[in-house]
């Protein structure tokens, strides 16, 4: 009896790692096993890193309304184990989120993003809300620009899940603005009861 | 893309969570972790910068886009000649053919506009340099918009002119500027100016920028 149970849980776990490959590739939302209470929030690069988007409009269409694509590096859009073990596209941003609590489905997790700065260069600035983003892959992010609101919401939640979707921001570029090198910094935030 | 909540999916997402079980009993990979919380309230925050590399430029149309170069063209009837009753153009590409449209936007600061003309400072003449001249004062030149405003043109060139900014080292304005014929004089028959330069009928508009 002892060898038959093993030998169905090894098909069992098989099975399972089969499965998770295909999560990987195409699920955005996952459920995950209850648990000791947590949450978790990537944006871009692990490790510690903060990710750079960079936006190069061109000269001849400056201020045209021409969208102006972001680029980024591989590691701002790499793969996130266990579930999501796809890179995002070439230049996206992962954004992934998990909820857990001991029992599903009974607290709600709410991710937002502070855009309410500017990028600036000296004493010249740019607001986020001449920017937004195309939701490349997934669909708990709707493709959107920001707001310009300190508390724009972005997605909801209930635990036990991961949300994970990939990002490719993007210049509005319809207005002009004096040359520079503009830079700033977005915050989201990830909370629940 | 799709979320987990059909019964398959249900059963595979327990699968999937046993195996996240199964990796989570393994050694955490801590370099690799987003930021996570444990203790409630819970709020975690990550960050994301954004740099704009915003280049300096200037851009300047008069008239049709493109390479092409209008001609505006005034024809003055025989009975009208020298009774100052002023002749529209024909050719522009905006207000019926009598006007241009112009477009100046820049982001480096003041821009100028200065007009010059092929003429050499003698005004516009036709294939027989003995017919004469008509000068630049006899084409007057408006504009729809006091911020765009159009030069005046005369046979050394013209008056410069300066969009006015629309903020700090901006400048982005469109307008229409209005060409006619004042027909104050009574020059000898003839076609005065037209495509070949040396007869004086070519006007450049240079935009200048810092």
């Amino acid at each position: 009896m002892t060898d038959s149970r093993s030998r169905f849980t090894l098909r069992l776990m098989a099975a399972a790692a089969l499965l998770g490959l295909t999560a990987s590739a195409h699920a955005v939302t996952v459920v995950i096993g209850g648990g000791a209470a947590e949450i978790a929030l990537r944006v871009g690069a692990t490790a510690g890193t903060i990710s750079t988007v960079t936006f190069a409009p061109a000269a001849a269409t400056a201020g045209t309304g021409a969208l102006v694509l972001g680029t980024t590096n591989a590691a701002a859009g790499s793969a996130q184990a266990p579930n999501f073990g796809t890179a995002c596209a070439a230049n996206n941003v992962r954004i992934w989120a998990r909820a857990r609590a001991p029992v599903a489905a009974t607290r709600t997790a709410t991710l937002q993003v502070n855009s309410s700065g500017n990028l600036t260069s000296g004493g010249n600035s740019i607001p986020f809300t001449d920017f937004g983003w195309v939701t490349s892959a997934g669909t708990e992010i709707a493709s959107a620009n920001f707001s310009g609101s300190a508390t724009q919401t972005l997605m909801t939640f209930q635990n036990s899940n991961e949300v994970s979707v990939c990002l490719r921001f993007q210049f509005l570029n319809t207005t002009i603005y004096p040359s520079g090198a503009y830079t700033g910094q977005l915050t989201f935030n990830l909370a629940m009861p | 893309m799709k979320t987990l909540t059909h019964p398959n999916a249900v059963r595979a997402a327990a699968l999937t969570a046993l195996v996240a079980a199964t990796l989570c009993a393994m050694p955490p990979a801590r370099a690799e972790q987003p930021a996570t919380d444990t203790v409630a309230p819970f709020s975690v925050n990550a960050r994301l910068n954004f740099t704009l590399n915003y280049p300096a430029f200037l851009r300047f149309r008069v008239g049709t886009t493109g390479a092409t170069v209008d001609l505006i063209t005034f024809t003055v009837p025989a009975a009208s000649v020298g009774n100052s009753v002023p002749i529209s153009g024909t050719g522009g590409d905006a207000g019926g053919g009598t006007a241009v449209n112009i477009e100046v936007a820049g982001n480096n600061g003041q821009v100028t506009i200065t007009p010059s003309n092929s003429s050499g400072g003698l005004g516009l003449r036709t294939a027989t340099l003995s017919d004469g001249r008509i000068s630049y004062d006899q084409i007057q030149t408006t504009t729809n918009l006091a911020q765009l405003p159009a030069p005046v043109l005369t046979d050394a060139g013209g008056t410069p002119v300066q969009p006015t900014l629309n903020t700090a080292m901006v400048t982005q304005r469109i307008a229409v500027w209005t060409y006619s014929y004042l027909n104050q004089t009574i020059p000898s028959a003839g076609i005065y100016g037209g495509t070949a330069a040396a007869r004086g009928g070519r006007v450049t508009y240079t935009a200048t920028m810092p």
